[in-house]
């Protein structure tokens, strides 16, 4: 009961408009001063804990590296060398933007800086090569999702510190699934080339490819440093993020891009939004925990056992409510909100942790591309001046298809835990 | 909320860069203090306080960048409803109302908090307990000032004059 009205508050907040995080806590305020009498002092302390935590620090680190790489030119040079390595085939540029997202995914945790970046890059292009625009932006918004899949992510660090798994364990995980997902948008660019207009490059030679590839080779040397970094067990993920912020310092320095002024600014950005989203989770730490103490998430596991005991059905179902929620929640909100109730089913169907943290992240993630509030899909159009209602029709094959891939690593374990097992040392 | 006049809206501005330039110091702080870690690790000094003071760090940025995100109309929700200009002003005007009460509640008991606290003292650090907790309520009352301050017509969703319907873009905010 007690439950059922603390959600029933925080959704009025949040239709009023009330911030996501302020909506939990003073749901939780509301429902401690009037059913118990635990004092309110239980509020900053709450919020204090869920803040106090060495690994969340990892996300202004790889938010502010992302943006150090690309002021310094690094996109420019990823989409040369993919442009070069599979401009000819069949699709152009889409497949370079597909390929692009894949390599810029090793720089960015985010969807949204993978589509600013990405997207302001490849999509005037694409349009001056006479693609069509709104299946410009429905391949840059799908293949966004990458950046959050592919390490590093800012979804797994926020997983990892809400859950206790580790991070490192989470970013192998991700990548067999990104792969994955990337070569099915492929396959479809590929399948539908003649409806998005455009038109192919001429294959380039070993010796433009190669040269672009140099050129290219630091965006891909920092996944490398941030994930054999945490695997060979020098560095913790947060540590990982300082080595990739001097990386791209000294990137920026090189190249020129960086002074004084913007490397300032780049720096409040990165903890500025950092700050938006741990917020969040200062908001939930109360909600949470009146959650907790009410029992609902072990009766939550109960109730979805009593009503099946297949855990691939269960999975189903967990995957449906997910995508309803994902239409109307933000996603790192989503994720805040739904992995301290989650995270105990895994545990009563016997679903390895990793799996069902990959599954819940490319969930969440896939709520950002849904209809009628697709966040990313909305981002995407503004960038590329292409009206919102314009693009769904051209998207909805690509929503689809992420689905499918979802799908796929919700029922092929194996997908998501072969690399964690065969280099990570992940015994499960 | 309240509507400045130009001096006083410089002055705000002044206040939330200077918020930014703190949040700033304390960020390359704490970058330079898990460099020192690393750099610990290999040769050895064994300052072992370096990760306690990151944590208490990340804790200070966030809640002082709590002002800066909301000043700036930048705090994440969710925009669903769709309602005529007048009716958005005021859904707008009590969500803010309600924003204020929650950061009013959390820095009075935040303050209660580390008062209580402050006779205690860290364990590696050998200080005061109350410098851990202070960034609670004095993010949550500067929070309330910014939600004072802020220029409410700067909102995402707030109706512009031609009679635009409001922003049906929804949920803002997507660090995803």
């Amino acid at each position: 009961m007690t439950v059922a009205f603390l959600f029933m508050i925080f959704i009025i907040l949040l239709l009023v408009g009330v911030p996501i995080a302020f909506s939990m806590g003073l749901s939780a305020v509301l429902i401690l001063i009037v059913t118990s009498t635990v004092p309110l002092l239980v509020l900053p302390q709450r919020v204090f804990s869920s803040l106090d935590s060495f690994p969340l620090m990892a996300i202004p680190l790889f938010i502010l590296a992302g943006s150090l790489m690309n002021v310094s030119g690094i996109t420019t040079a990823i989409v040369r060398f993919a442009s070069a390595l599979i401009g000819h085939v069949k699709g152009g540029l889409g497949q370079v933007n597909i390929l692009t997202s894949v390599l810029f995914s090793g720089i960015s945790g985010s969807a949204a800086a993978d589509v600013a970046a990405v997207g302001s890059m490849l999509l005037p292009a694409m349009k001056r090569e006479g693609y069509k625009p709104e299946h410009s932006v429905a391949i840059t918004a799908a293949s966004a999702m990458l950046g959050p899949i592919i390490p590093p992510s800012l979804l797994m660090v926020l997983y990892g510190a809400m859950t206790g798994l580790s991070i490192g364990t989470l970013f192998l995980a991700g990548i067999l699934p990104g792969l994955t997902l990337a070569a099915m948008l492929m396959i479809w660019v590929w399948i539908t080339a003649d409806r998005i207009g455009g038109t192919r490059h001429p294959r380039s030679s070993a010796g433009e490819i190669g040269r672009s590839f140099v050129v290219a080779l630091p965006a891909m040397f920092l996944p490398v440093l941030i994930i054999g970094g945490i695997q060979s067990g020098f560095f913790t993920p947060t540590e990982a993020g300082v080595l990739a912020v001097f990386y791209a310092l000294g990137f920026g320095i090189v190249t020129g891009k960086l002074h004084l002024g913007n490397t300032f600014r780049y720096f409040k950005e990165a903890m500025i939004s950092t700050s938006s989203i741990l917020i969040i989770l200062g908001g939930a730490a109360l909600f949470s925990w009146i959650i907790a103490r009410e029992g609902f998430p072990a009766q939550l596991a109960q109730a979805l056992l009593n009503l099946t005991e297949e855990r691939h059905l269960a999975l189903l179902l967990i995957i449906a409510a997910l995508l309803v929620l994902g239409m109307f929640v933000e996603t790192i909100s989503a994720l805040i909100l739904v992995t301290p109730m989650l995270a105990p089913i895994a545990m009563a169907y016997g679903i390895d942790p990793i799996h069902f943290a990959t599954v819940i992240i490319i969930c969440v993630l896939l709520g950002s591309i849904t209809p009628p509030v697709a966040i990313i899909l909305i981002l995407t159009c503004k960038i590329g001046e292409v009206p919102y209602a314009r693009a769904i029709r051209p998207f909805m094959p690509y929503f689809l298809i992420i689905l499918l891939g979802l799908l796929v690593v919700a029922f092929v374990p194996q997908v998501t835990l072969f690399i964690p097992r065969t280099f990570g040392g992940y015994d499960n | 909320m309240i509507p400045l006049r130009a001096s006083l809206r410089r002055c705000a501005e002044l206040f939330i860069a200077a918020l930014g330039a703190a949040v700033v110091a304390l960020f390359m702080a704490m970058v330079t203090l898990v460099f020192v870690q690393v750099v610990d690790r290999f040769i050895g000094i064994g300052w072992f306080w370096t990760e306690e003071v990151v944590r208490i760090l990340l804790v200070w940025c966030v809640m002082v960048g709590l002002p800066v995100v909301l000043y700036r109309h930048e705090e994440i929700l969710v925009d669903i409803l769709s309602l005529s200009d007048a009716a958005t002003r005021w859904r707008l005007r009590v969500a803010a109302v309600l924003s204020f009460a929650f950061l009013a509640i959390l820095s009075w008991q935040g303050w209660t908090f580390t008062l209580r606290n402050a006779e205690f003292t860290s364990p590696s650090l050998g200080i005061s307990r109350a410098w851990i907790y202070a960034p609670i309520p004095l993010g949550a009352a500067l929070g309330c000032l910014a939600l004072l301050i802020r220029a409410e017509d700067r909102a995402p969703g707030w109706p512009v004059l031609s009679k635009k319907p409001p922003n049906q873009d929804g949920s803002s905010g997507n660090m995803t």
